[in-house]
């Protein structure tokens, strides 16, 4: 018998083919003639697919089609329902999945608010996912969206257990988040405790002497002090001075890039101010303020159409987004779209709007789109 | 590194054992192997077995051997894809019908790897026999030391970190389509 069967078995077990052989011998044969079938006991074993045979063609059949236990197929048919219902919501899963494993992808090719609004709805669904809110705070941080990374550490990391890299890295960034709500809280109060009989310009003189001595102390964020120095500086270069500084201090600051950029269009540097527009649009190429930045350039270039295609994103990511809406006013006057535009303007006047004295200027022909974008004007 | 009896394991896992035996007879079934008797889990040493007849034919006893591979690691995908995503990238052990699937989808990978007594039933009627020839007996003897690793590796969780790997593959597979 030994020499006509074989054992498969469950992995790690020992063999027991002997004490098998001698089972299989009592259940099949009692016959000692090795012509007789060893499964009927009455007819001739069939060799003709295998020589090792031992029964004969009848039982081969039986033995073959060995019957599977008809609980053990309903068992089957249970699993197979429940793997249909949890493929049934299996799509949202994957959805899930894709935006969060594309994440870091996203924000390579750009799309930063792409990846944290996606990764916003992951955390909402999943908020024990500490591996999803560690890529998103990681995200937030590289993007310098440090609003939404507060929100993730405090709502979706405290307390929670991570790995000792996680820690240090989490910790690091509420250093760096406390040092920049801090400084910014420091201004505020600095700005509610002025002497409300000061000129405005004297306010303006006392807020920057005090930002300038705050940036002696060790922990204030530097970025944020020298962006506030430049809010009220009153004289464009030395504005531009403290812009350069935030952005050294911190290279994410993308408000101040896009500030610098616009104050370098003034100075009619339109390759300049493209470049910095251009930065902030690598991290987020849906960065409203930037695009609108863009549109102004392509228009003073008279690429007019791409300049609308422009302010047109812009105004449709953040119609509300400071000096968006004028410039897509802008934009479909010098496409020659009026019609267009002036619906717009009706719009606005109607929920009790005025116009801006140099937009009117412009309407009316008596500024044109250079004089308006580009020279001493008022920081946008 | 802790150690657990495998009896405890194949208990815990006991779904992954009848799988692996139905992948022993379903093989049979297909290279019409007459099969004699089939445990597909019992709380004794093995877990589970088949018994079927020797295959003259080299190739068939290949196949039956590796069956369990096969099948388990198929299986064992399918069943723990739904699950696999929110049990262990988003940590979300809330929905008892991931923990089901989740549970039978690693113990059916677990068991995939083919026994020690699958692999000496290839050294019997593969290496051992003078009647096959030596290319496949070449191609069949790294697959025999795999099984033996694998046999071996599981007293270091090598199943476990199988089940694991194919848990977090599989996912992936999916954001290709």
């Amino acid at each position: 018998m030994q020499d006509e069967q074989n054992v498969t078995e469950n992995a790690g077990q020992q063999v027991y083919e002997q004490n098998l052989a001698e089972n299989v011998g009592e259940q099949v044969c009692e016959q000692e003639d090795n012509n007789i079938c060893k499964g009927c006991g009455r007819f001739d074993i069939d060799r003709s697919e295998n020589p090792n045979s031992i029964l004969c063609s009848a039982c081969r059949e039986t033995y073959i089609h060995y019957p599977i236990p008809k609980n053990l197929i309903l068992v089957f048919i249970i699993t197979a329902l429940l793997l249909g219902a949890a493929f049934y919501r299996f799509p949202k899963v994957l959805e899930s999945y894709r935006i969060y494993k594309g994440s870091e992808q996203m924000v390579r090719n750009g799309e930063i608010s792409t990846a944290i609004n996606g990764l916003y709805t992951v955390i909402e669904r999943y908020p024990n996912a500490t591996s999803v809110a560690v890529r998103f705070t990681d995200i937030a941080m590289e993007g310098g969206r440090y609003d939404v990374a507060s929100d993730v550490i405090s709502t979706y990391l405290a307390n929670r257990e991570l790995s000792e890299d996680e820690v240090t890295r989490i910790n690091q960034y509420i250093d760096i988040l406390e040092r920049y709500y801090n400084t910014f809280n420091a201004v505020e109060d600095m700005e509610s405790q002025l002497d409300t009989s000061l000129s405005p310009e004297e306010a303006m003189n006392k807020m920057s002497e005090q930002l300038r001595e705050r940036l002696t102390l060790p922990d204030q964020d530097k970025s944020v002090l020298y962006y506030c120095l430049f809010m009220y500086s009153q004289d464009m270069n030395e504005g531009m001075g403290y812009l350069e500084k935030c952005i050294e201090e911190d290279d994410t600051f993308f408000e101040a890039k896009v500030q610098l950029a616009s104050l370098v269009r003034r100075q009619g540097n339109l390759d300049q101010a493209e470049g910095y527009y251009n930065e902030v649009l690598s991290v987020d190429k849906y960065n409203s303020a930037a695009l609108r930045g863009l549109a102004i350039i392509r228009l003073l270039e008279d690429n007019k159409e791409e300049g609308l295609d422009l302010a047109d994103r812009a105004y449709n990511l953040d119609p509300e987004g400071t000096y968006i809406w004028d410039t897509y006013v802008i934009a479909l006057k010098e496409n020659d779209k009026d019609n267009a535009a002036d619906e717009l303007i009706q719009e606005y006047l109607s929920k009790n709007n005025e116009l801006d004295t140099d937009l009117q200027e412009y309407i009316s022909g008596n500024l044109t789109l250079e004089d308006y974008y580009i020279g001493n004007k008022e920081v946008e | 590194m802790f150690l657990i009896p495998g009896f405890i394991i194949s208990i815990i896992t006991f779904p992954g054992v009848i799988i692996h035996e139905l992948a022993h007879q379903i093989f049979c079934r297909l290279f019409r192997v007459p099969v004699y008797e089939v445990k597909y889990f019992q709380f004794a040493n093995p877990s589970g077995y088949v018994l079927h007849e020797s295959p003259e034919n080299p190739w068939k006893t290949f196949m039956i051997s590796i069956g369990p591979f096969l099948v388990n690691t198929f299986l064992g995908m399918i069943i723990i894809a739904p699950a696999a995503i929110e049990l262990i990238t988003f940590s979300d052990y809330s929905n008892p019908l991931n923990l089901i699937l989740g549970w039978v989808g690693f113990s059916t990978l677990m068991h995939a790897f083919p026994s020690t007594g699958d692999a000496k039933v290839m050294i019997d009627n593969i290496l051992k026999n003078r009647n096959v020839n030596l290319i496949f007996k070449i191609i069949v003897s790294p697959i025999i030391g795999l099984i033996y690793l694998g046999a071996i590796g599981s007293v270091v969780w090598l199943d476990a970190l199988y089940a694991v790997l194919i848990a977090m593959t599989i996912p992936n597979l999916f954001l290709l389509f």
